[in-house]
């Protein structure tokens, strides 16, 4: 158990950001110091000079490893460590030193080679004990990683029963001086399976150690600190970066695809450095928002996310339960990413060189499939035969469209025609230092994506630094710098109606290299009776839209052990942002609803803001016969401040100068908004024996943006846990080898209100009197100051489960919250003069499960397995929503307003028309229901009332764009030098709406349409596939409602990532390892959906409106080669 | 020990205090402390100034106001299908139904600008200002409130009537109250302008004076066929200073905003501090280049071929009336809708279509000379002196008093160079005095109110559709049921939304 305890405290040291747990421990871990393979002296030769005054034991220790090659080991509960001890030594031998030491301490000494170990014998008497070993034999080796044969630095060696012992140097290999040729070495690294080897008269111990993948003694990251995984209480998924490290993405999101149980991640969006959404156990608010807080190294950040390195990153822990979030109080309700960066292991120096250099390509599955030249032509001549047949149209059938066969100009796929192939480059540097008293890590790295879509593009440069200095045994300080810079080229390809939407539907005949008469390449196109489309390539090649963005994330802080007990940290973190975006259309180009040419029209917006976190923390901590005590209590102070200015300018007089100086019209607006929040916080961990864990937490927090009646929240939490497979009467079952069962409960508030909600804001409304400006003001909200934070109650019932000694283990969660006080744009009378006051009215009811399975499938052989499987459900349904329980939404026609929330019901499912077919035949339409444009051919939606009248009363409830599940299942293969790993994720039931169809269904003739629409009714005779009405003026607007026909199931099973790795023999001199991947990102998507992306969400995951396809960005696939040197 | 303390000292007294939550906005200024001084009540009433154009001033104003009547149509474009330009459509043809975000924009609109005056008149006279001051805001106030509600009763008919300024969900529902309360309130707010507004004096500057409360209160009892009180109202009104000018196209000359002809007018200023209007552009054709229309370098292939006079409207004009001719305008040229490339501007007398050209009618009245493309400085007329002379002929022509009344139909009639009529007929008088009302205030949205007022909607509009289908025969765009005009078609719907949310009871027929 004391080794056990030892590892860990190894393991923590990797945490020291924290540090504050190991340190609590008060342990000074002295074999951190390399152990030299020289021949040791014999403590009597080496002689030094000395001179304590009342210092401590353990400085005299240390102070002796400075000067000398000796390494003291000891039992570091050892409590004559703090005892102190004085004497001036003038070039003294050790020995004679030791000897004043065992002479006043009472302490015995025993040299073997250059380890010197301590022990205080029960009955030394007066006797002095420091003896030196000459006669023990020297074992040397390497420790090996299993996976790779890779050399493991810093990998604790012990002999068994003895405090005697080492660590690895950075390519794994060790010497070590053992007193007998029966002894048993111990051998531990985090995140390997520990290990015992028996030395057998050997002299060369080669070791090669397993991964210990899920090891239930590892220490997990939790709010202001890290735990033992096995005390953990609370429900807490947590992943180790490295393991992600070879796919070929851009920001770290999109790594924790399928990884995470109760974490739905959606790539809503291919848009190079963006697109990504997160949702933590299906939560949602209506006006607050569901993303859920990320802290970076203790500090909750407000800004983007995305400017982060993914190579930055340590691991991440996703708070999920009631109580495991609850400690970040009114921010908490969404759940909390706790990511930690990287850190330096100790004794480690190393440099690590990481490129990845991929190409991407926009798969051919999805793409919409719209009529080809010819195809239109014919359709757009059946178009006007019908004109002429059914409407006495007399202007005849414009000649274009007479003789389709004949047609011999462009065939043109817009879609085609924006993309290409992309690239995709990553270069990442780590230097890692751990020695003597400074620690420090940095990583510097570039990432570059060229979009599939042209003209597109994101670039990022960043370094991180984080260094702590030991100013001495007790205290520390450190200092993490981030800076980084994004460049970004993505133009408005996203949104409704927008590029990528528009340009699909542009008739084929049209060719973006047509030139009008002078010879000058056309900006716009149209034909008879078509819309008039824009040159879509020359417009995204034209159109300027730059971004960067400058970000520095720092974070600076002093910690110090007090007494024997506490720890105290305290820290400022600063987050600075500022970004621009320059935005220029070009009279050439233009949208769907603008087609060029137009006067160009420009806008410069910047933003810079800041957020500063000042915190301080305390720490108790005491085992006293076996009742283990944590306590913490804390005090932060946050701010952010944020200035936004846009400057627009239009009517240009051309196109030569893009800068807004060159505009005649210049506009500009400037503001500023600002947030505060004071919060304190406790909790007490407690536990008995290791197997009855209690936590008990509480957090008040005020916040500026709440009401002046409401400004102080309290957040309370509890949850327990019992370690059953601990139970004496649980050891018979040996095939049980760990069962844990655990529950919380807890509040946690949701604060993203807006900044000055409370209040009613007037703003600057001017008019004119007699030719001059008149500045004026009018309200456009009313205000509320009993405004406060949103509060969401829950519990989690949870079980860990490990079998055959944890090759299989399983995580069981179920949870039930319910959010209070939902924020509530209380929809009001328009005849308000407003359309919603802010209140705290309404109530939503979310409860799931969460199944996550881990196996090392195969082990021990040349082929191993590892394999983790989670899967997560997730409900809810409307308790309240504002006084009058009026519904949210459900009043539109059109796909972007699709969603309708009621009470009852669950959150935001779709609402529309339920399609019935067409009126074939004039007894169908005689005897049927009838919107008031229906005739003979047009389209038949269900008259769910039943009052014989097709309109607004008969639209229902037509798909929940929820998933019924969601799951990720990843698997490691291992043979040899191979790796090999799958990662796959996906969901089923949940439904998209196919809102293309809106356009590419269009019955006037406009747009260039999807296939199937030549089917449609034409005569009694010609009646069509019986889906697509006819072409009749005055009856095409109302089949483009929002219908059941177009709200598919979006169930899909994506291969996120595919990687091929084989590590080197090592080959060069001074590289430490070598390691070559081949990898494919977005491999394939196993769907019934007939769009390219089933993730795609015009609002993201936002619970209220999700499960819209606006044919976003699409996703490319990535195909990319990789390497990773250490040295 | 100490050394705890300390710490814990630092962690817990470090500067707690509410002073570092009260944040207020710095950019902007909030409900808690405005309404204070007379400067803000003088900031609040531009606000609801600015109101009106939201109100009074929007694309819902001419669609509703001018379109829905026999006046205009539109240029049937079958590329423009969203349902903002649809909205427009429908009700132009009569099948505009409970989603139409153009008729839901006028509601709140006009709802707006009453929270705006509301506000305004709950805490004016509780204020620490001087009487004077309180006078003249609380008569401002009222009038355009009154102006809001006669707009939304005649459009929607009763409609929820906030006379306060709703504080919180508690006070934010309220039912469709009667039709006659909502005059009743309108007069009340209307008598209260009266009592505290000045008097008109020239030069104008566009607020409101006891001259537009008068012409306001006139147009109800109008309204109301209450002839005796429109009678009072508008004799003090004509007694006041305002006359016709000259020439009836310089009334709309930039020259002459806020004329002595102009009771009311929406204020406008062209320029980059977002206070121009650009009305002019949606009546315009689609086409890529407008300049010969505009005479500087313009294009308005968004959102144009809108309020188009019909032929009918044309040819109601008589011959010689120079209000054609300063009304109207038309654009001949060539291609196809959605981008017409104009090749001549011509004059609506006399005109004859040129083969092979397509013919494109508009209103002229607002077309001025401006710098930059939608960015016009017109204003638009709410009250002209000219419909007050017409109202009165009206009012004393309802009554019996058709002599009396043609000196005042025969002051405009002249001005626009047409002989002075002698018939004294009551009945024939009444429809003379009808269509000169709809020449001279053509396309100043009040062609549909005057229709229903007369109670003749339904019987031209019906005509209408029947002229309109035959004139667009063969290029199939007008639906077999468009232009079933009824009583229920007379009011607008109540938007959907405040259907739902406020509960409120919809127009028979929608």
């Amino acid at each position: 158990m004391k080794k056990m305890y030892k590892r860990n405290l190894l393991k923590a040291a990797n945490y020291s950001f924290l540090g504050l747990m190991c340190q609590l421990l008060l342990v000074n871990f002295t074999i951190a110091h390399d152990a030299d393979a020289q021949k040791a002296m014999s403590m009597r030769k080496v002689h030094i000079e000395i001179s304590y005054q009342n210092v401590t034991l353990k400085e005299v220790f240390a102070d002796i490893e400075s000067k000398t090659d000796f390494v003291f080991t000891f039992d570091f509960k050892d409590d004559f460590l703090n005892e102190r001890f004085s004497k001036k030594f003038k070039k003294a031998t050790v020995e004679e030193i030791l000897k004043e030491i065992s002479r006043a301490s009472k302490l015995a000494f025993q040299q073997i080679n250059n380890n010197i170990s301590i022990s205080r014998p029960e009955q030394l008497g007066q006797r002095i004990e420091v003896k030196i070993t000459e006669e023990e034999r020297e074992v040397n080796g390497k420790v090996v990683s299993s996976s790779d044969n890779l050399g493991l630095p810093g990998v604790t060696i012990l002999v068994k029963g003895t405090t005697i012992g080492t660590v690895t140097d950075i390519d794994g290999n060790y010497t070590l001086n053992v007193p007998n040729d029966d002894d048993i070495l111990v051998v531990s690294s985090i995140g390997y399976q520990t290990i015992e080897v028996p030395v057998n008269g050997r002299s060369v111990i080669d070791i090669k150690l397993e991964d210990d993948i899920k090891g239930l003694e590892e220490f997990v990251v939790i709010g202001y600190g890290i735990q033992k995984q096995r005390e953990v209480t609370g429900s807490i998924t947590s992943v180790e970066a490295d393991q992600l490290e070879d796919q070929p993405v851009g920001q770290f999101v999109q790594k924790l695809q399928g990884r995470m149980a109760g974490v739905q991640i959606s790539q809503a969006s291919g848009t190079p450095g963006g697109g990504m959404a997160v949702r933590i156990r299906g939560a949602a608010s209506i006006n607050a928002g569901n993303n859920p807080l990320y802290v970076v190294d203790g500090f909750p950040i407000v800004g983007d996310i995305n400017t982060i390195n993914p190579n930055e990153i340590e691991s991440f822990s996703v708070l999920k339960g009631a109580s495991a979030s609850a400690l970040y109080g009114s921010r908490a309700a969404n759940g909390v990413v706790l990511i930690t960066t990287k850190r330096a292991k100790p004794g480690q120096t190393s440099v690590q060189l990481n490129v990845i250099q991929g190409v991407t390509q926009v798969p051919q599955r999805g793409r919409a499939k719209l009529m080809n030249a010819r195809e239109f032509l014919e359709d757009r001549r059946a178009i006007y035969e019908d004109k002429i047949r059914y409407e006495g149209f007399t202007g005849g059938i414009p000649e274009l469209y007479q003789n389709p066969e004949a047609y011999t100009g462009p065939d043109t796929d817009w879609y085609d025609e924006l993309l290409q192939t992309g690239k995709q480059n990553s270069y990442n540097v780590s230097l890692l230092a751990n020695k003597d008293n400074f620690s420090s890590a940095t990583t510097l790295g570039f990432f570059d994506e060229e979009g599939v879509v042209i003209n597109t593009g994101f670039q990022r440069f960043s370094l991180r630094s984080n260094n702590q200095y030991k100013i001495n045994d007790n205290i520390r300080v450190g200092l993490n710098l981030a800076p980084t810079h994004q460049l970004s080229r993505n133009q408005a390809t996203d949104g409704f109606y927008s590029i990528l939407y528009s340009a699909v539907i542009t008739p084929p005949i049209f060719s973006p290299d047509d030139v009008d008469e002078n010879g000058n390449q056309r900006v716009s196109f149209t034909g008879p009776g078509l819309f008039t489309f824009p040159n879509w390539k020359k417009t995204m090649l034209e159109t300027i839209d730059r971004s960067a963005t400058t970000r520095i994330l720092s974070n600076a802080y002093l910690e110090a052990d007090i007494m024997d007990d506490f720890f105290f940290k305290s820290s400022v973190s600063v987050d600075l942002g500022s970004s621009k975006r320059r935005v220029f259309n070009p009279s050439t180009a233009g949208g769907i609803f603008s087609p060029p040419p137009k006067l160009a029209t420009g806008s410069y917006s910047t933003g810079n803001y800041y957020s500063w976190l000042t915190e301080n923390t305390l720490n108790y901590s005491k085992n006293i016969n076996n009742h283990f005590l944590d306590a913490l209590v804390g005090y932060s102070a946050q701010k952010f401040n944020q200035e936004a200015n846009v400057l627009t300018g239009t009517s240009y007089p051309d196109n030569e100068v893009p800068w807004i100086d060159a505009a005649a019209i210049r506009y500009g607006s400037n503001n500023m908004s600002e947030w505060s929040l004071l919060s304190m916080f406790s909790r007490l961990n407690y536990n008995y024996k290791g197997k009855y864990l209690l936590s008990l937490s509480v957090r008040r927090d005020g916040s500026s943006r709440f009401g002046s009646e409401n400004r102080w929240g309290t957040f309370p939490a509890v949850s327990a846990g019992w370690i059953i497979s601990d139970e004496d009467f649980m050891m018979d079952w040996s095939k049980l080898s760990y069962l844990k069962l655990r529950g919380e409960y807890g509040h946690a508030g949701n604060f993203n209100i807006g900044n000055y909600s409370q209040f009613g804001n007037i703003s600057s409304t001017n008019y004119v009197f007699g030719g001059a400006l008149a500045q004026g003001r009018s309200p456009v909200s009313i205000g509320n100051p009993f405004l406060t934070w949103e509060t969401t109650v829950g519990i989690d019932l949870g079980l860990d489960v490990g079998l055959f000694n944890d090759r299989l283990s399983m995580v069981f969660d179920y949870y039930d919250k319910r959010t209070t006080n939902m924020l509530y744009q209380v929809d009001i009378p328009s005849g308000t003069g407003f359309n919603n006051i802010q209140d705290n009215i309404g109530e939503f009811h979310f409860w799931g499960y969460e199944f996550g399975v881990n196996a090392r499938v195969l082990e021990g052989g040349l082929f191993k397995w590892n394999s983790d499987f989670n899967i997560s459900f997730n409900r809810n349904k409307v308790i309240q929503l504002g006084t009058n329980n009026t519904p949210i939404g459900g009043i539109g026609n059109y796909s972007s307003t699709i969603w309708k929330t009621e009470v009852g019901q669950p959150i935001g499912q779709f609402y529309g028309y339920v399609f019935d077919g067409i009126y074939k035949t004039q007894e169908e339409f005689d005897s049927q229901p009838k919107h008031v444009t229906s005739q003979l051919g047009t389209i038949r939606f269900k008259d769910i009332n039943d009052d014989g009248i097709i309109d607004v009363d008969d639209k229902t409830y037509i798909g929940n764009p929820n998933p019924k599940f969601f799951y990720g299942f990843n698997n490691n293969f291992y043979y040899k030098n191979f790796d090999l790993n799958i990662v796959m994720a996906g969901s089923y039931g949940g439904k998209m709406y196919y809102s293309l169809a809106e356009w590419s269904e269009t019955l006037e003739g406009i747009f260039n349409v999807e296939r199937y629409m030549m089917n449609r009714w034409r005569s009694l005779e010609e009646p069509g596939d019986g889906i697509i009405g006819r072409s009749l003026s005055g009856t095409t607007e109302f089949p483009r409602n929002v219908q059941d026909r177009l709200a598919l199931d979006a169930s899909h099973l994506t291969v996120k990532n595919i990687t091929l790795g084989y590590t080197l023999p090592k080959f060069i001199k001074h590289v430490g390892s070598t390691r070559v991947f081949a990898s494919i990102q977005q491999a394939f998507v196993l769907t019934p959906y007939k769009g390219p992306n089933p993730e795609s969400s015009w609002r993201g995951l936002n619970g209220l409106q999700e499960g819209v396809d606006i044919s976003p960005y699409p996703i490319p696939r990535t195909y990319a080669l990789g390497i990773n040197l250490n040295f | 020990m100490r050394k705890l303390a300390t710490i814990l000292a630092i962690l817990f007294i470090s500067s707690c205090s509410e002073e570092f939550l009260n944040l207020v906005p710095e950019s902007s200024i909030t409900s808690g402390n405005f309404y204070q001084t007379e400067e803000h009540f003088n900031q609040a009433m531009v606000g609801a100034y600015a109101a009106v154009r939201g109100a009074k001033g929007s694309i819902a104003s001419w669609v509703m106001g001018e379109m829905r009547s026999d006046n205009t149509h539109m240029e049937f474009n079958i590329t423009n299908r969203g349902p903002q330009y649809i909205e427009r459509e429908y009700a132009d043809f009569f099948m505009d139904d409970v989603n139409s975000g153009t008729v839901a924009n006028k509601y709140n609109s006009c709802y707006v600008g009453i929270a705006r005056t509301n506000e305004i008149l709950d805490l004016i006279q509780g204020s620490a200002l001087n009487q004077e001051a309180i006078d003249r805001i609380y008569g401002q106030a009222s009038f355009l409130r009154a102006l809001f509600y006669f707009d939304l009763v005649r459009y929607f008919g009763g409609i929820p009537l906030y006379l306060t300024a709703v504080k919180g969900a508690g006070d934010a529902y309220l039912p469709r109250a009667s039709v006659n309360e909502v005059y009743q309130a309108i007069i009340s707010d209307l008598e209260a302008a009266i009592a505290r507004l000045e008097p008109v004096s020239f030069p104008q500057n566009g607020r409101a004076n006891e001259g537009v409360a008068r012409m306001l209160l006139a147009d109800v009892y109008l309204t109301m066929k209450d002839y005796p009180n429109a009678e009072e109202e508008l004799s003090q009104v004509i007694q006041m200073g305002y006359a016709l000018l000259d020439d009836y196209g310089d009334v709309y000359r930039l020259s002459n905003k806020n004329s002595v002809e102009s009771i009311f007018e929406i204020q406008y200023q062209e320029g980059n501090q977002g206070q121009n209007s650009d009305f002019l552009y949606p009546f315009l054709p689609l086409s890529a280049d407008v300049s010969l229309i505009t005479g500087i370098s313009s294009q308005n292939l968004q959102g144009g071929g809108w309020n188009t006079p019909t032929f009918e409207m044309i040819n109601a004009y008589e011959n010689g009336d120079e209000r054609l001719e300063a009304s109207i305008g038309i654009v001949e040229g060539t291609g196809q809708i959605g981008n017409l490339f104009i090749d001549e501007l011509k004059s609506p007398v006399d005109y004859v279509p040129t083969p092979g050209k397509r013919t494109y009618p508009f209103i002229k009245k607002y077309l001025n000379p401006h710098a930059l493309e939608r960015n016009t400085d017109d204003n638009f007329p709410v009250y002209r002196y000219a419909e007050a002379l017409l109202s009165m002929a009206e009012v004393l022509n309802e009554q019996g008093r058709s002599g009396e009344a043609l000196e005042y139909l025969n002051q405009v009639r002249t001005r626009a160079g047409l002989d002075a009529v002698g018939e004294t007929n009551q009945q024939l008088l009444r429809d003379i005095i009808a269509h000169e009302r709809r020449v001279e205030l053509a396309f100043e949205n009040k062609r549909w109110l005057d229709l229903i007022r007369t109670d003749k909607a339904i019987e031209v509009m019906n005509a209408n559709g029947e002229y309109l289908k035959e004139f667009y025969a063969g290029e199939s765009y007008l639906p077999e049921m468009s232009y079933n005009v009824t009583t229920e078609r007379l009011l607008f719907p109540i938007p959907l939304r405040e259907i739902r949310i406020g509960d409120l009871e919809q127009n028979p027929g929608y």
